[in-house]
């Protein structure tokens, strides 16, 4: 019933206000918000992501030799470090990472134990496979599981890599560990080397930097965010069946709220330009809209409903599980209000960039 | 798009001119189409197709538990073959209700092409309560040759999401099979059908063939809230889907309207005009689904969710394309072809053995013959 009106209000803004929904002619120049989200928010988040790697990669180095209490959890700390740090790195799809499948390799959830356990047990298996079931079995999701889903009791799940099978859990932790590098390592690569030309597009074709950027943002909140972590666990498209295994970092169990937030954290800094490391403000979605419309009023209504959704998120249990568990509906309702940001999105700011949608509604119905 | 909209404006008040033996040539009839679907006799309705809703609602139940770890084979088979009484369903006065979803699947198939459909929908029941229910309720994960959960998708050994195949099946096996080869057919609307006896105390005062035409247009609106407007918005079945696309989901609505104004102003060639553009504009719908579900499983990340889901709805759709009707009547595939398809779909460990470019293919052929 709301698509007919949406379609109608689309009409009427593209015959009112004029910009052309093909060929943009405005005068920004683009090149500026470019240069600020790639040098001081994209490349700064995948290099501190690539560092959390880095400290997990010792952590492990260390379990590696003595698998004890304390070194099981500074890797589990560093593992829970390096998946916050990843909320940051998952929207830019572009370039290398598309190419490679990253978001997928480093977070398809839920994980699939089976394989994993096939893959630990059998020692053949392999991670560059372009598939969901090779993506289920690897990357923090994986990674998650080992360290906290063998078993409920940690001391346990410390015993299976110290046991007499150890060498076969630890040699696929560090099999995961390194691949997980070996991705982002190339990704970083790319932006290295790719930045200038990226920032150096000011067009508005479907393959233009900004065009790209901004779809791949959108779909990041619609998907990344909205569905996988809060649409799917409430059962969103299952008459609200709440669904446990579907919620982020399901082992480590009370992660799932600091994800989301974080997650939501990056997507409120890439539209308002904010710096990754130092938190000051660059060139943003907030000074093209200025230019566009002459107002801020798309602006604010954009920050202020992904304010509502960052106080629907705060509402919720630290674990989702338990969340779903004994109330769904204040998931139901932190989904409504991501949703409201996703319509805002969608329809009114990709209007009034005239940027055109480059992929279909993922609802799965 | 263009072709719709003067079809519309045509729709809206047809003129046609009936020469039906040569020498006898008899004034032209025009019908007046309503603003919309409201029809009535001394101010009251007489429009009624509470037993299509009943099975529109029992098929969601159905639908719902076929991913409810609790389900089991007799509680599956009950709601598809529900007796008056029965104890199968949750929703109001569907228990007590005499209408049944097995009776109406199929029904106008060959005696052996039904059975043949009836035998799909009961072995889908069984894998399901025996091997997929268990295996979700131990969260099993889902790979090639076992049953479980793929994401949040609930799949068979094969790969196939049960509820998908059902719900989409009966878009074409129940709903469309209802309407192209049921009551808006020659039996249940033609010249020979009474359209003058009426009763306050049966089928809400409409006459026998007024009632038909109703009936089919249960199948499709049954549970949409506002039948005032060609949106649909609550259905899960043919509607929902009819509701996807703008040009045809006009075109479904005008024509059910003036057709049913032409039989309240007795003007056949009116009335069965419009059946026809309702039978192949339905049947478009679930053409196109059968391509685009197929398409869209190539195109998904490989064995992952969305493939899976996908390729159960397009497995749903395909089965159904066997019911659609064509200008000259006869569907887009038969029963024998539908068949070969499912075989191929089926072949090996199921799902988790298709390639993309098998898919493209399918689909390919589909639109060959389809054209659309």
């Amino acid at each position: 019933m709301k698509i007919p009106y949406l379609f109608v209000f689309t009409i009427l803004l593209f015959s009112c206000n004029g910009p052309n929904p093909i060929v943009d002619q405005d005068n920004y120049d683009r090149t500026v918000l470019l240069e600020n989200i790639t040098k001081n928010i994209i490349t700064p988040s995948i290099e501190s992501f690539q560092i959390a790697l880095l400290d997990l990669n010792n952590a492990a180095d260390s379990f590696n030799s003595i698998q004890n209490q304390i070194n099981f959890s500074k890797l589990k700390k560093s593992w829970e470090q390096a998946y916050i740090k990843w909320q940051h790195v998952e929207m830019y799809e572009i370039g290398k990472a598309e190419e490679m499948d990253f978001a997928k390799s480093m977070n398809t959830y839920p994980t699939n134990t089976t394989i994993i356990n096939n893959n630990i047990n059998s020692a053949q298996y392999n991670l560059s496979d372009a598939t969901w079931p090779s993506w289920s079995a690897q990357g923090l999701p994986a990674l998650d599981y080992m360290l906290y889903g063998l078993d409920n009791d940690s001391n346990i799940v410390l015993g299976y890599y110290s046991g007499n099978e150890g060498s076969k859990y630890l040699s696929y932790l560090n099999a995961l560990i390194a691949k997980m590098i070996l991705n982002t390592n190339e990704v970083q690569n790319y932006w290295a080397s790719n930045s200038d030309a990226f920032i150096n597009s000011p067009g508005n074709t479907a393959n233009s930097s900004l065009n790209l950027l901004t779809n791949d943002f959108i779909y990041y909140f619609e998907k990344g965010l909205r569905a996988n972590k809060i649409g799917i666990p409430c059962g969103r498209w299952d008459n609200y069946q709440p669904y446990e295994k579907g919620v982020e970092a399901y082992y480590r169990k009370n992660l799932s709220k600091r994800l989301s937030l974080e997650s939501l954290n990056a997507c409120k800094k890439f539209f308002s330009g904010v710096h990754h490391v130092n938190n000051q403000s660059g060139e943003s979605y907030i000074d093209y809209l200025l230019y566009k419309s002459g107002n801020n009023n798309l602006s604010e209504n954009i920050i202020n409903q992904m304010n509502e959704s960052e106080l629907a998120l705060e509402n919720l249990n630290d674990d989702f599980i338990q969340q779903l568990s004994s109330d769904n509906l204040p998931m139901m309702e932190a989904y409504d209000e991501l949703q409201r940001v996703v319509v805002l999105l969608k329809t009114d700011l990709l209007i009034n960039l005239s940027i055109t949608v480059d992929y279909v509604d993922a609802d799965g119905d | 798009m263009k072709k719709f909209n003067i079809f519309n404006i045509a729709s809206l008040s047809a003129v046609i001119v009936m020469s039906s033996c040569g020498t006898d040539v008899t004034e032209p009839c025009t019908v007046n189409a309503p603003a919309d679907y409201s029809f009535s006799i001394d101010g009251s309705s007489t429009v009624a197709y509470s037993g299509q809703t009943a099975r529109l609602q029992m098929a969601n139940e159905l639908g719902s538990a076929l991913s409810d770890p609790a389900t089991t084979e007799a509680a599956l088979n009950g709601m598809f073959n529900h007796q008056a009484g029965g104890m199968d369903f949750a929703g109001s006065g569907l228990n007590a209700s005499s209408k049944q979803i097995r009776n109406k699947t199929a029904n106008y198939s060959t005696a052996s092409n039904q059975a043949h459909i009836h035998e799909h929908f009961e072995e889908w029941f069984e894998d399901y309560a025996t091997n997929v229910a268990p295996a979700i309720a131990a969260s099993t994960p889902a790979a090639s040759g076992t049953a479980g959960m793929a994401g949040n998708r609930e799949l068979s050994a094969k790969g196939f999401e049960y509820d998908q195949f059902v719900a989409k099946s009966l878009i074409g096996a129940m709903c469309l099979d209802q309407i192209v080869n049921g009551y808006l057919s020659a039996t249940k609307i033609g010249d020979a059908v009474d359209n003058v006896t009426r009763d306050p105390n049966e089928d809400q005062n409409a006459t026998a063939m007024e009632h038909h035409w109703d009936e089919g247009f249960g199948y499709v609106y049954g549970v949409d809230s506002d039948i005032s407007t060609p949106e649909i918005d609550t259905d899960g079945l043919l509607g929902k889907y009819l509701n996807k696309y703008e040009d045809h989901r006009a075109t479904v609505y005008n024509a059910f309207k003036l057709g049913r104004q032409a039989i309240v102003d007795n003007c056949s060639e009116v009335r069965d005009e419009q059946a026809q553009i309702i039978k192949e504009t339905l049947s478009k719908v679930v053409a196109l689904r059968a391509e685009s579900y197929l398409r869209e499983a190539a195109a998904a990340d490989a064995l992952s969710p969305d493939y899976f889901h996908a390729l159960s709805e397009g497995y749903g759709f395909i089965l159904s394309l066997q019911f659609t009707h064509t200008a000259d009547g006869t569907p887009y595939f038969d029963h024998e072809a539908v068949d070969a398809m499912i075989v191929s779909l089926e072949a090996g460990n199921g799902f988790w053995d298709r390639t993309p470019a098998e898919l493209i293919t399918m689909a390919d052929n589909i639109n060959t013959v389809t054209g659309l």
